[in-house]
């Protein structure tokens, strides 16, 4: 937290080598949670790097001792990408492209599974399971709080442990 | 206990969180919760695995340009000037809100060497903006700023190329916009604008004409140091003019969490009675502060660079790093539900304005 804290300052000063260090060292994940999140790499790409431009323009609202910055980042990418699926009109060919790109990506029944789940539980289980982000650093970037989020997360396991286990016996 | 009461809580178990013990006592003796455990534990597994096969291509490089200022895009006519640096008083701002103290000017840093181009940029009415240039403070390898005059917007760059003896070499870039008040779309204008390239001379004067403006002129000398206020009128920043107030690099404190920090931007009022500054902070809404009460502001009490306010019981801060008005009593009003007057309300925002147009335009949403 006090290596955050120092990155931050230093960021939120126009240290540009600083940020520099820190989108090098989470753009690569980043990347991987929108693929998950919006299913299509070249739009995956196009948030993430819109995500560090905003971080790095508008350095504002990170508070270290309600969480890690990496968790900062990725409540920001989330919001990108809530926003832009809400912008993808249902039905038009861009959005059932996107969701098509979902589905035949994935190279497991897991990722086959993860990518029926609705857009809102794929995100919290990918920041839960693989980014490790707390409970209360997901209540802050979903804006909810830290009891919903413990409900959600139930309600998105079940959900893809549902689908995982069906799949299981068709394979 | 069910086991349909206890399927949260094997969740909640899972990511290391404490359950009731009525909820663990019937976990450690169900073994259809402890299978949903199991298979909670051999999914969690599959996803990192999943993740792991995620290609992880290296960031590309990417050229973090120092970010411009923030440029209010929302201007009221009227306003004499409102203008905001791309680099100031970070560290000095620290220092005041870490002291907790009133106006703490801290001392500069010295170099043995005189290392610091401290250039003055001549504009109207004998109002001059400094920029300070520095081959060793990477952050200050260039100046930018747009600046508000009676005709329209000023908008310059000015680069660190080389040096050569005593003289520096200029990249020198300008956009004026005639007859706006507004500096919204000044920074795509400069991308398209040619960078002029200047020999200056400590001493002497460079006259650099701008295109439907004019000359403006620059002088300047070396510095052994690097002044806080190297972009920054200091005369003219400190000591208000009535009914004005000066926003200088302000941040907003509610209780002791910072809701907005500008960090180095500037917003300067006129001096009509209507005068007021606005701040926009996400999710929490609109705070303006002003000479004269909006219907609904509460009384704020001013102490030389601070305005302390309650608003439903509790404490606000504004905060600056100069005095910010000639009085002690000033008003904010706070709309919870109101639009960013700079027109995003999912932007961070702030800037001056007259207070009704501004309370009407954030309250329309335009």
């Amino acid at each position: 937290m006090t290596d955050d804290r120092e990155v931050w300052k230093k960021i939120s000063r126009g240290n540009a080598d600083a940020f520099d260090a820190f989108y090098r060292e989470n753009a690569p994940r980043l990347r991987g949670f929108l693929r998950q999140v919006v299913g299509n790499p070249q739009t995956a790409e196009d948030i993430a790097q819109d995500t560090f431009t905003d971080m790095w323009n508008r350095p504002n609202g990170f508070q270290p001792e309600r969480g890690t910055l990496r968790g900062y980042l990725f409540g920001i990418a989330k919001k990108q990408a809530s926003e832009w699926w809400r912008k993808q009109p249902s039905g038009t060919p861009a959005a059932e492209e996107e969701k098509s790109l979902c589905r035949t990506e994935s190279a497991s029944i897991m990722g086959d599974a993860l990518n029926r789940l609705p857009e809102e539980q794929r995100t919290l289980l990918w920041l839960r399971e693989v980014e490790g982000l707390s409970y209360a650093e997901l209540a802050l970037n979903l804006e909810i709080p830290v009891g919903t989020v413990r409900s959600r997360l139930f309600a998105a396991r079940e959900a893809l442990r549902k689908i995982w286990l069906r799949k299981r016996v068709e394979a | 206990m069910t086991c349909e009461e206890a399927a949260e809580f094997v969740s909640a178990l899972y990511d290391y969180e404490t359950i009731p013990q009525a909820a663990a006592g019937h976990i450690g003796a169900c073994a259809s919760c402890q299978e949903r455990l199991k298979e909670y534990i051999e999914i969690g597994v599959e996803l990192r695995r999943v993740a792991s096969m995620e290609s992880l291509e290296e960031a590309r490089p990417q050229a973090w340009e120092k970010r411009q200022a923030i440029l209010s895009t929302w201007w009221q006519k009227g306003w004499e000037t409102m203008r905001i640096p791309r680099f100031a008083f970070a560290l000095l701002l620290m220092g005041i809100v870490g002291l907790s103290s009133g106006l703490t000017l801290v001392g500069v840093r010295a170099h043995a060497r005189e290392t610091m181009m401290m250039l003055n940029i001549a504009l109207e009415r004998g109002q001059v903006t400094p920029c300070g240039l520095s081959f060793e403070e990477k952050e200050y390898s260039d100046c930018g700023m747009s600046y508000g005059l009676s005709d329209g917007m000023l908008t310059y760059r000015i680069r660190l190329l080389s040096k050569e003896s005593d003289r520096v070499e200029l990249g020198v870039k300008t956009y004026f916009a005639q007859g706006v008040h507004s500096n919204e779309g000044a920074g795509e204008a400069m991308k398209s604008v040619p960078e002029k390239r200047f020999w200056f001379e400590p001493g002497k004067t460079l006259r650099i004409d701008v295109d439907k403006l004019g000359p403006i002129t620059v002088t300047g000398e070396w510095l052994d140091h690097v002044p806080y206020f190297a972009t920054m009128d200091l005369e003219h920043n400190l000591d208000p003019d009535a009914n004005q107030i000066r926003m200088v690099s302000p941040i907003l404190l509610k209780g002791d969490r910072v809701l907005y920090d500008t960090g180095g931007g500037i917003a300067t009022t006129g001096s009509q009675q209507d005068a007021a500054f606005w701040m926009y902070v996400p999710g929490s809404g609109l705070y303006m502060l002003s000479l004269s009460p909006a219907k609904n502001a509460v009384q704020g009490h001013v102490a030389e660079n601070r305005v302390s306010f309650e608003i439903d019981g509790e404490l606000y801060q504004f905060v600056t790093a100069a005095p910010i008005m000639r009085g002690d009593t000033a008003w904010v009003l706070h709309l919870a539900g109101a639009h960013s007057p700079a027109g995003d309300s999912k932007q961070y925002s702030f800037g001056a304005g007259n207070l009704n147009p501004v309370i009407a335009s954030a309250e329309a949403g335009k």
